[in-house]
């Protein structure tokens, strides 16, 4: 939590540098999985005005956030970022993957 | 630096328009992460939004210590809603530039160190993150780019092109036009590639700094 307040203080410059597989986020809508973050087309005025691409980044950071966190041993039923995941899907059910193999489904955690 | 406060404002102006018609995450679930005593300043996004408008468009006109304070707590503020930053490494540079601006809008006579720490800020943005891409071989042999930019294969002269500029940014202190201008087109490239304008703007508020700090230097 004190992260969360101080992290503005200290920035950090490594753009890009890590190559791995990044987390995507599915639900299950009809049937099927559908991927429920598509990359947001990029408009000629995006220079001024982008609101869905910055949207769309932060969602991602969240993805990985929550990725991370579940790495670390914690319980997703009670992270913050589990319940923001779970607000951004509506009621849908949802999983994430890595490299297509499942890190979370929404069905199998609690909360 | 008078430059710097002008176009970081118009940095900051942009980014809260555009702020307006993002929705951010759900005040019920992210307030047991934010200590009680500022909870009040924090609950209404909106609200944040509306006094880092009205700040922004002052300063874009009136130097003063006053609405730089408030574009930079209302900024902080806006980080905390968003459990760290919104937008990463724009939201670091935006940050840090107006903290730089604050001390100068106070202590004008300050002027030569705040410009030096914007300076600094650009470059190691530039110099860390192509240190830390070179470490990598998938940047090395281009597989890193071909990844992020959605594509089979990139050529390798392209990624070392990328971090041979990162690399060399320091030198912008000595010939600051050349990397200014690559800087800016590599940046306009990360906007129309990924949607990544915010940068855009936050660094060119800095590069009057990167200027500044060359004429004092050479």
């Amino acid at each position: 939590m004190k992260w969360n307040l101080f992290r503005i203080f200290i920035p950090t410059w490594r753009f890009f540098d890590a190559v791995g597989a990044r987390p995507e986020l599915f639900v299950f809508q009809e049937g099927k999985w559908e991927a429920f973050l598509e990359w947001p087309q990029i408009p000629w005025y995006a220079l001024l005005f982008n609101p869905n691409a910055n949207f769309f980044h932060a969602c991602n950071n969240l993805l990985e956030r929550l990725v991370i966190e579940i790495n670390e041993g914690l319980d997703p039923a009670g992270l913050t970022s589990f319940h923001l995941v779970q607000d951004l899907v509506g009621d849908s059910e949802f999983k994430i993957t890595v490299n297509g193999e499942d890190i979370l489904h929404s069905r199998r955690t609690a909360g | 630096m008078i430059w710097v406060v002008r176009m970081i404002s118009l940095a900051v102006l942009l980014q809260t328009i555009e702020s307006f018609w993002i929705t951010p995450w759900k005040w019920s679930l992210i307030r047991d992460e934010i200590p009680a005593p500022i909870r009040p300043l924090l609950q209404s996004n909106r609200w944040l939004l509306s006094v880092r408008l009205v700040a922004a468009l002052t300063a874009l006109f009136f130097v003063h210590p006053l609405p730089i304070a408030f574009m930079l707590i209302t900024t902080w503020g806006l980080a905390i809603r968003w459990r760290g930053t919104f937008n990463g490494g724009s939201d670091f540079m935006t940050f840090h530039i107006l903290a730089a601006c604050l001390v100068f809008s106070l202590r004008p006579d300050f002027e030569q160190a705040c410009v030096f720490y914007v300076a600094l800020q650009i470059i190691l943005s530039f110099f860390v993150a192509g240190v830390a891409k070179i470490k990598n071989p998938a940047w090395r042999n281009g597989k890193a780019l071909a990844i992020f930019l959605r594509r089979a294969q990139i050529p390798a002269v392209v990624s070392w092109s990328i971090l041979i500029f990162e690399i060399l940014f320091p030198l912008a202190l000595f010939l600051p036009t050349p990397f200014v201008v690559a800087a800016i087109l590599f940046q306009i490239a990360n906007v129309y590639i990924f949607g990544l304008n915010r940068f855009f703007f936050a660094w060119l508020a800095g590069y009057p700094a990167v200027y500044l700090a060359s004429g004092y230097l050479v």
